[in-house]
Formats: structure tokens, sequence, C-alpha cells
């Protein structure tokens, strides 16, 4: 991929910045078993094996987006029928809609919060430590598991949260928190935050730790408060680092199924049925595999063109010069 | 360090303790409700502290023993669901799993991604994205053809089919991060030491692991995190309890008619402990190598 | 990572290599796998996993040179996971199956007939329940023996509704709606907990149950859906449900009967639908707080029928491919858990007395052990009225699938989003699509 030789330019100027010309055969690598046949054996085996599935699988799901594969129905070639079903059904486009809202939701609210937590951590105070290595657990607990451990919480009747809040005399009866729309959507939310937070606040941490101190010295000598500080030095410093959380969330909100699965089950209703989970109750509940399969091939699709979008954004060379 | 504000002061201890209190709040409440009895458990308004709390769930998950509130109270039936004491072996399932992609990510991982960003070989770039592209095919989309082909490797309820899909899974991301590490350390070191006659994978070796260990070591948690949690591979691949990892577990417990919840939250607190073993002084070194600058090259 | 992209030769690079990758299909044998000649394989939803295995070891030490091989799936995924087995040709030769499932499977070649290939099957017919029996039936012939059958019934809180100065259970669903009002005015938030997920199987079994109540059925002797008349006893009951979630606010809604049961025991609910032995999960004073107040009611409507079902073992024709020992052993083994060992149901009668589930063989209602184990929970001779007015459902291949499309469309109505009659209409819209798909 490009940024091989792009980095490399960038990285070495001077006497190296010939090297992409020189092509493999640079000073002092001749003597011994060419440098290439080393590269390839370093990544022939990830690269086989990647290929295998990837392959084998990518042909198959292509193959059967355009059959018609149920146990059912006699098995048959339609084309692109089951792409045009989706996009003209209801439900596709109520699940699309709910993964765009979702998204733009959690990928906002991680990055807000992340910076919140970052800056927070950067400051001394006891508990520090302990909170920096305790946030591992919740990302830690399997989605999935994630998923019925919030279910308990939020449930109706003998939920966790509806316990204490009776206990508490704040409500008189449980409240269906997992199932009235507007509820369930919010605890969806708080539950991928809840995973996914910590991992974007280390992230942030380490970019707000890299800013040089003298640049919030010489920025408080020129008489800038705090919010003008991290306005200039803190944001502007931590910006591609932001790009890489917000590209890895978009991703993680985008392809989220086991906690839906396991907290939701999409519903009420529709409410919490997002893409991916609409995806994989049309393969793997209504056996259409043609469907779900071209409903995958639509989001990967999709995915492909967030992140050109979202790497037009980045300022240059900024995963390999700026961050961390 | 400069002193601060009283105000500032409080805004910062109060903002970690409503951080603390999102993060660990639920993990408080699962240990919690372990030691709950059942009946106590399913009370609205919460009526928890009714009766003592006791640890009769982790002694019927490890001892097979019936807690007593099942005799005591007289039970009619056997309904209990004995399906609870398959988590151990299902955290050892899973813990097994994960370590050896954990192994394999940072083995194979490293290696290639030291290629990828120092060798020049025909076909570096295509291979490269064709490798980190291959993650962005949804699993609901893989997952049939993956098993077909574990599958026809007679690999059906085996370890291996599931270290070698999740490895598939994780290599691209370590791939991706590995790579991009290792074009950040200085071209010259390594320059010099070929110079000086060393071969690609001993400077791999005497120079790029050891400045890339905490990024390393990073990608190899996420390897494990991922194989550790994975559910939808584990379900269609795990036919018989002995194998299956414990999201498996604990997804067809929380389905399962005979479930007590307070086994459940039991289950869910002993699958933290492989976290506590392994990950803590994982993350520790990583978030000391990640907050410490040492990442950069 | 921009230049990644902005590149343009990479990108074409990156291009090339993808549709490389895609060129050749990678294509793997299988290796062939040889078999110990009497291993069969054993596949069930697992519940009680140790009582299976237990009498797994009781069958092969009275059949020697048998082995079972036990796999075992949650549940709610329990359809796609065998479908999956079965499209792939994962070696199964007896597996559980539900009536929902039976004519697909059986449609698909997958499951055979047993009296294809067993003459004590006949025998069976006058020892189950007829809605039992009808359910393993798949074109006039019989796939299974019972592993359990049971009924789907109405289930109160007999103490609440006595302190509300309710004296008796409701008997239509008119009533179930007056005496929620009742208990709602009283500070109950929803008298009536509803079994409901997107992904449930037995919600459209637990619908069912409740349209027979009412005298009604799904669907015509020509397999055309009954729903779409809106006098129709099933649009009515929907029309109930619905309107008992989003106008009266009588109803909650939870994903399973393992959180309806510990729901059901803060006192906080009266009224539910659920399989009938999940009464005797709530009357088991291990886990529920409340046990001992809860009650078995005719399901309310005019008839008072209710929904029977059988789950049972097939044979595969997996089996059938591996010739006559393995059918033979796989017969021994469906005979040995399903039907007569010694005078005895002996395996079906364990499930009833230690976890309190129904049954198809009908000499086990009159078994006083069984009689003594069930009137610990529940009123004997209500359950044996009931079970009288049992009936199993009209069948159709597409159903289990077209339960999969009726489920999200019942929680869009019940979450008000769509009406109850757009509901029903497109309900019925996806049952004629699959009809007709079907019947070509």
């Amino acid at each position: 991929m490009g940024f091989g030789e792009r980095t490399v330019v960038n990285r070495t100027p001077g006497d190296n910045g010939t090297q992409p010309q020189a092509g493999a055969g640079s000073v002092g690598r001749a003597r011994r078993s060419p440098d290439w046949l080393t590269g390839v054996i370093m990544v022939a085996p990830v690269a086989l094996l990647i290929a295998v599935f990837f392959v084998y699988s990518t042909y198959r799901a292509v193959y059967q987006s355009t059959r018609i594969e149920s146990p059912i129905f006699k098995p048959r070639f339609v084309g692109l029928q089951n792409y045009r079903d989706l996009l003209d059904g209801r439900f596709f486009r109520q699940a699309s809609e709910n993964s765009l809202v979702f998204v733009f939701t959690v990928v906002p609210v991680l990055l807000v919060l992340g910076v919140l937590v970052a800056l927070l951590l950067n400051e001394p105070f006891r508990g520090n430590t302990a909170l920096r290595i305790g946030m591992i657990l919740p990302w830690a607990l399997p989605a999935a598991v994630a998923g019925l451990v919030w279910k308990w919480i939020f449930l109706d009747s003998w939920g966790a949260l509806n316990g204490i809040l009776g206990r508490l005399g704040v409500i008189d009866a449980p409240i269906g928190f997992l199932s009235q729309s507007r509820w369930a959507k919010l605890a969806v939310v708080v539950v991928f935050v809840w995973t996914q937070l910590p991992l974007a606040s280390i992230f942030l941490l380490a970019a707000v730790q890299s800013i040089s101190p003298e640049l919030y010295e010489a920025a408080e000598l020129d008489g800038a408060g705090a919010l003008g500080r991290f306005r200039t030095i803190t944001l502007p410093g931590i910006r591609p680092m932001l790009l890489i959380v917000a590209l890895f969330e978009l991703l993680m909100a985008f392809t989220n199924f086991d906690l839906v699965y396991a907290l939701t089950q999409g519903g009420p209703g529709t409410a919490t049925t997002l893409v991916s989970y609409f995806a994989w109750a049309e393969s793997f509940r209504k056996l259409n595999f043609g469907a779900g399969a071209a409903m995958a091939i639509m989001i990967a699709i999709a995915a492909l063109v967030v992140i050109l979008v979202l790497m037009r954004a980045m300022p240059k060379g900024a995963l390999v010069d700026d961050s961390q | 360090m400069k002193r601060r504000g009283r105000g500032k002061s409080i805004l910062i201890y109060s903002g970690a303790l409503l951080l603390a209190l999102f993060w660990f709040g639920p993990f408080v409440l699962v240990m919690l409700a372990s030691a709950i009895p059942e009946v106590n458990l399913t009370t609205f308004p919460a009526k928890w502290f009714r009766d003592p709390l006791n640890l009769q769930t982790y002694d019927y998950i490890f001892t097979g023993k019936v807690p007593e509130s099942y005799e005591q109270r007289g039970a009619l039936r056997s309904m209990i669901s004995s399906e609870v004491r398959d988590v151990p072996r299902a955290i050892g399932n899973s813990f097994l799993v994960a370590t050896a992609v954990m192994l394999i990510n940072v083995v194979f991982g490293s290696l290639s991604s030291y290629a990828y960003a120092r060798i020049r070989f025909p076909g570096r770039s295509v291979l490269f994205s064709f490798v980190l592209f291959s993650r962005l095919i949804p699993t609901v989309a893989v997952a049939i053809p993956y098993y077909l082909i574990v599958q026809r490797l007679d690999l059906i309820n085996s370890y291996w089919a599931l270290i070698l899909i999740y490895s598939v899974l994780t290599l691209p991301f370590t791939t991706l991060v590995l790579t991009l590490y290792f074009r950040g350390i200085p071209e010259e070191i390594d320059e010099a030491a070929q110079i000086e006659g060393a071969s690609h994978w001993r400077i791999l070796r005497d120079i790029g692991i050891p400045l890339a260990l905490p990024s390393i070591v990073g990608a190899g948690l996420f390897a494990f995190m991922l194989s550790y949690g994975e559910f939808l591979f584990g379900l269609f691949i795990t036919t018989t309890r002995e194998r299956r990892t414990l999201p498996v577990v604990l997804g067809g417990l929380s389905a399962n008619t005979d479930v007590s919840w307070n086994m459940v939250m039991a289950a869910i607190t002993l699958g933290t402990i492989p976290t506590l073993l392994l990950a803590f002084p994982v993350w520790r070194f990583m978030v000391r190598g990640l907050t410490s600058g040492a990442v950069r090259g | 990572m921009r230049d990644l992209i902005s590149n343009r030769i990479d990108r074409r690079k990156l291009l090339g290599g993808t549709a490389a990758a895609m060129a050749a299909p990678a294509l793997v044998r299988a290796p062939q796998r040889v078999r110990a000649q009497e291993a069969i394989d054993f596949t069930i939803w697992n519940y009680a996993e140790d009582i299976v295995q237990e009498n797994i070891d009781l069958f092969q030490q009275a059949n020697s040179g048998v082995t079972v091989n036990l796999s075992s799936f949650a549940w709610p995924e329990f359809h796609t996971t065998m479908v999956n087995r079965f499209t792939s040709g994962t070696p199964t030769d007896v597996t559980y199956n539900g009536g929902n499932w039976l004519e697909e499977f059986a449609a698909a070649g997958w499951v055979v007939p047993l009296e294809d290939y067993f003459d004590w099957v006949a025998g069976y017919q006058d020892l189950v329940f007829p809605f039992a029996w009808q359910d393993m039936t798949y074109q006039g012939k019989v796939y299974g023996l019972p592993y359990y059958s049971d009924i789907i019934t109405f289930m109160y809180n007999e103490r609440i509704l006595e302190e509300a100065g309710i004296s008796a259970p409701p008997t239509t669903w008119d009533e179930v709606t007056e005496q929620s009002l009742i208990l709602k005015e009283a500070g109950m938030a929803q008298p009536f907990v509803y079994e409901f997920s997107n992904t449930l199987p037995n919600v459209i079994e637990a619908f069912a149950s409740m349209v027979f109540g009412r005298g009604g059925e799904l669907i015509d002797e020509e397999l055309n859906p009954l729903w779409t008349d809106p006098e129709s006893p099933a649009a009515q009951q929907f029309t109930w449900l619905v309107n008992a979630k989003t106008q009266d606010d009588i109803l909650t809604i939870m994903d399973h009967e393992s959180t309806i049961a510990p729901a059901m025991n803060t006192g906080q609910h009266a009224f539910t639908v659920m399989y009938n032995y999940m009464l005797a999960d709530l009357n088991n004073a291990a886990t529920s707080a409340l046990a001992g107040e809860f009650k078995l009611a005719l399901m309310p409507g005019e008839t008072h029928e209710c929904y029977g079902f059988a789950k049972m073992y097939n044979m595969t024709q997996m089996a059938v491919d591996r010739g006559d020992a393995i059918v033979e052993a796989s017969g021994n083994f469906i005979q040995y858990f399903g039907g007569e060992v010694d005078g005895t149901f002996q395996v079906a009668k364990r499930w009833a007395i230690d976890q309190g589930l129904g049954f198809g063989q009908i000499p086990l209602t009159e078994d006083p052990e069984v009689i003594e184990a069930f009137s610990q929970w529940i009123d004997v001779d209500l359950w044996r009225e009931q079970l009288g007015l049992a009936r199993a459902r009209r069948q159709a291949i597409w159903y289990g699938i077209f339960a999969e499309s009726f489920n999200p469309l019942l929680g869009q109505a019940l979450n008000g989003e769509i009406t109850a009659e757009e509901a029903l209409q497109a309900a019925g819209d996806e049952w004629n699509s699959l009809k007709e798909q079907v019947q070509g």
C-alpha cells in the first residue's frame, strides 16, 4: 500500500530520499540472501492464512448475494435482485437510519468524553493510577457478556436499576427501560460508550501527554486562559489521534452486533435494530442468506467509503509522524 | 507541579468519582448479585439484603454442592441450571484459545509488520492493502464460509478452528498497528546495523522488537480480548460442552429456563478473572508505555 | 494513512489485488472421516444437559456397542445452527426438533419419517396425545417420538387477584383487560407481562395458543392466512396485545421465560402466558419468592382451547445414508428416549417428575408418581381439562421462517411504530409471498 514508500520518503530526508528509485538494491543489503526473499518469508504466514479465508469467503459472499439460498426455496440465480429488494425494503432503510443515528451519536460522545477523561487522567490526583489500570475492565468484558450485565441492570421489574431506584423511593413502579424505544436507544448508547470509552481515553491520554509542556508554559506567559490553551495547543496536538479514535470507533459502532444481540435483540420494535444486527437477523434468522450477503457487501462498501473520506480529512502523515 | 485551585480539585475529584462509578459500578453490582440468594435478587423494590449474603453459588459452580436454599425451601425438583458448572472449563477454553491467538499475533504479526515497514519486496503494497481490507467484510457475511472451511479441514469443535478464525480476524489490525510503529522507528538505526552486516532477522530481534515492545504487547492484548469475547463463531464451531467458550456458555445460560441469575452473576465474575491475571499486568505495561512516550520512536 | 488512499497507483494495485483474490475460489476438500459404525451423533438444545447425558449413559449400558456423541446449542439459535449443520453436512444422526421446523426439515430431506424404517412406530399412535402426534406428523407420516410435549397456558398470581377483590381469574380477554385496569388502579404498573422478543421462537406459538383460546386458527386448510380478516380471532388477539401495550398500558414486554419468572416473582405483575412447565418454575420455592401463589387458568376466550405441541426426536437422512446398522441404532435410541422400555416411558417420566416438563405419552397422565409431582405445582384436574382442550396448529413448510418476520412485525406494532392493522396486513403479505415462492 502506498504509504509504505511515501512514509519512507517523509521520514528520512537526505541521502535516503533516493531510496524509492533505488528499489531493493541499496547499499549494504546486497551481500546476503536477497532482501525481497526475507520480506516474502516474513509476510507469508499471515498473508497466506488471511488469503485462504478471505478469498473463499468473499467469493462465497459475492456468489450468494446474487442468489436465493434458503432451505425452503429452490436455489437459483437472481442477479442483483437481492440488492434491489433491500434498497426498496422498509426494514433495511429503517436499520440504516438507526445505524447512522447510532454511529453519529456514539462517536462524538466518545470523542468528547474521551478527551475529558484524558484531561482528567492527565492531572495528578489520588486514585489516578487505579483508575487508569482498572479501566481495562469494561473494555475487557466480552460484548455479549456486557450486554447481559446491562440487560440485568436495565430490566423491567427486577432489574438492578429499577430495584435501586425503587428502594430509594425515586419510583413507585418499575420502568421498562428496555421496552420503551427512547430508553432502549439510550441504553444501547450507554452500554456501547461504557465498553469503548476506556480505549478511546487511553489513546487520547497518550496524545495529550505527548504535547510538549513548554508549549503550555509559553502560552501561559502570553496570558492564555485554560480554555484558550486547550483550543490553541491541546486540540491541535491531539487532532491526529482524535481522527484515529474516530475512525476506529466508527468501525466498531458500525459493525457492532454482539451488544444489540445480548441487550435488546433489536427491540422494542425496530428501535435498536442496527444494520449490522439486521444483516445477521436476515441471514441467520430468516435464513435468507442471499439477502444477508448482499447487505454485508453493502456494509463493507459503506465502511470503505467512510474510511476513505476520513483519511482524506487526515493531515498528511498523521498516522506516522504526529500521532501517539 | 503547580498548585491548583480548590475549585479545580473539587472538579477533578468529582469527575474521577463519577467515572469510577460508571466504569466499576456494574462490576460491583454483579459481584454483589452473585452473593445474593436468588429469591432476594428478583425483588422490587430491591430487598437484596433480606438474608445474609453467601458464596454458595461459587461452591456450586466448583463443587456441584447445591445451595442450601434449594434444599431448605423444599424445592420440588432438580431445577437448577447445571450448565453453569461448565463455566470454569469454558473460561479455560477461552483463555487457551485467546492466548494462542495472542502468541500468533505477536510472533507472525511482528514479522510481517516489520517486513511491510522495512523491506522492499514485490507485491508489498498490494499485499498490505489486501491484509488490511480483508477486515472490512462484516463477520456475519463470512461466518458460514469460515464454518465451511474449518469443516472441510475437519476441525469443527476443535480449538484450532477457533484459533485460526480469530487469528484471521485479529491479524489485520495487529499488522496495521505494528507496521505503523515500525515505520516510526528512525531508519538510521537499522541502516547502521545493516552496514555492520546484521540481517533483517537480527535487526528485528535486537532492535525492532525491543523498541516496539509496548505496541506489540498492546496489539497482542487486543487480539487476546477479541478472541476471549468472540461469540458468533464460538456458537457455531463449538458443539460440545467440553469445548464451549465463555461467551457461548453465558449466552446459553441466560436463555436457559432453569437459570438462576445469581449463578449467572457468579459466572460473569469468574469470567473476569483471566482479565485480572493476564490483562492487568499487560495493560499496565502498555499504559505506561503509551503514556510515558515510550511508544514514540 | 492518507497516502494509502490518495496515491493513484496504489489504489489501482489495491483493486487488482482484490480482484485477483476473488478470482480464485479456494476449494478445500473434505477429508473422508471414518467413523466407528456404532457411534451416533445426537444434537439437542442445551437444557438440563446433565440429565440428557445421564440418560445417554443408561442407554449405552443397555445397548452395548453403541456410543452416542452429544452436541448441544442454545435454544434461541437452535434453528439456525441446525440448518447450518444440515446444509454443510456436519454429521448428525438423531436430533431434537420442534413442530415449527419439522416441515422445513422434512421438505428439505434432512429428517426422515420414522414409520418408513421402523414397524414399532405405528403402535405409539394410540399412546400419544392426538395434538402431539399431529405435531410430529408431516404429509401423513410421523417423524418422531416426543422428547416432551406441552401446552401453552395462562398463568396468574392468585394472591394479587384476591387482594384486589377479584374472586376468579379472567375467562375472556376482555376480562383480562378489566382486571388489569383494576390492578392498575390499585398501583400496579403493568399487570400483564408478555414474553416477547424479536428472535424468540416461542412467540408465534404463544400467540397461536391465545388465538386458540378464542376458538380461532392462524391459517385455513388451504394454508391461507386468517388474520388479515379483522373479525378473525387471530386479528382480534393481535389487536388486543397491541392495545394492551399502546393504549391501556397494562402490558409490558420481557424477552424470555427466564426473565419473566423472576419478574412474576417481584409481585409487580399478575398475568402471563408461557409454556406450561414454567408454572413449575414459578412455584419452585428455591428460586421463587412467591412460590405457591401462581395458578393455572383456562386460556381466556370463547372455547378455552390452547396450543399443544411436541418437541421430538428425529432421525436424519444422514443416518440413513450411513447404513442399516446406524438406522437400527438410531431407532433403538429414539425408542429408548421417547418410547416405552420395559413397560414405562422412563425418560419422559423423568423429565416430567424432575423438571416439570409436559409429556405426550398418555399413560403418564395416570402415573401416580407423575401426578404426585405435578400436584405440587399445578391443579392437576384443571391441567387435565386444559390438556383435553389442546390442539396442534396447522402446518406449513415456511412456518418457522415466517415466524422470524412475524415477531418483528408484532414488535413494531407493540412499540407503536405501525398500527395493528398494518402489521397484520404486512404479515399476510409476507405469508403469501413465502407461500407463493415455495409452492411456485
